[in-house]
């Protein structure tokens, strides 16, 4: 089972009935025709672009999350994204392994406290060595 | 023959460093610094503290960013370019 969340941004000229219409026909393709579980959709809510596109300073962002087993299922999803005309920008991201690293990244961030601490060692200091023949 | 770090007699000349008449802090990773596992692209206020004035990504070297975080750094970055949550670039 693997956690991916895809990011959609559609266009503020859009109304709260198309807007809900579009976010309600992703939720259906991913629930029904790609075999997505535990669904979970964070709407943002309008937001200002960093760059215009399409000619919009402003954008409609949702958040889908979820969980599938299905290796078709982003390929299906984003297809079907590109396919939707008002669909301007969309990414998905695989979050599985991001979140398992956390554990990992704990243990290494002890490790090298534990290290500096134990030998004093100076990590950030590049001129030590050119500086000992300096006298 | 000549040692350019050496005058006349052959004694070392004394090179000047920046750092012998600066203080200079040390620059440390911050997100090692927290414990930072991934650094997420939704998290614009984070990033947005990463870029330069034209938008560009700063340089490890500015930010003493370490390599592990530095990637994830960059690729967050570009990921929220993408959505235009963060610009490409600015005038």
């Amino acid at each position: 089972m693997r956690h991916y969340e895809t990011m959609v941004v559609l266009p503020p000229n859009l109304g709260e009935a198309d807007l809900e219409a579009v976010v309600s026909q992703v939720e259906k393709d991913l629930l029904e025709r790609f075999g997505g579980q535990n669904l979970a959709i964070n709407r943002w809510g309008k937001r200002t672009l960093a760059y215009p596109i399409r000619k919009f300073t402003e954008g409609y962002y949702v958040l889908f999350e979820y969980d599938s087993d299905r290796e078709d299922c982003v390929a299906g999803v984003e297809q079907r994204l590109r396919l939707n005309e008002s669909v301007m920008r969309y990414l998905t991201v695989r979050r599985d392994e991001e979140l398992q690293s956390e554990a990992k990244m704990k243990a290494r961030t002890a490790k090298r406290r534990r290290h500096a601490e134990e030998e004093d060692v100076d990590l950030g200091d590049t001129f030590s060595e050119e500086d000992q023949d300096v006298e | 023959m000549s040692d350019p770090r050496k005058d006349a007699k052959g004694a070392k000349k004394k090179r000047f460093y920046k750092k012998d008449y600066l203080f200079k802090r040390k620059k440390y990773c911050k997100f090692c610094d927290t414990g930072v596992a991934f650094i997420d692209y939704k998290d614009v206020k984070l990033l947005s503290g990463y870029l330069r004035e034209r938008a560009k990504i700063v340089p490890r070297r500015i930010s003493g960013t370490c390599a592990i975080h530095q990637r994830q750094l960059t690729a967050a970055i570009k990921r929220a370019r993408l959505l235009a949550l963060l610009p490409f670039t600015q005038d």
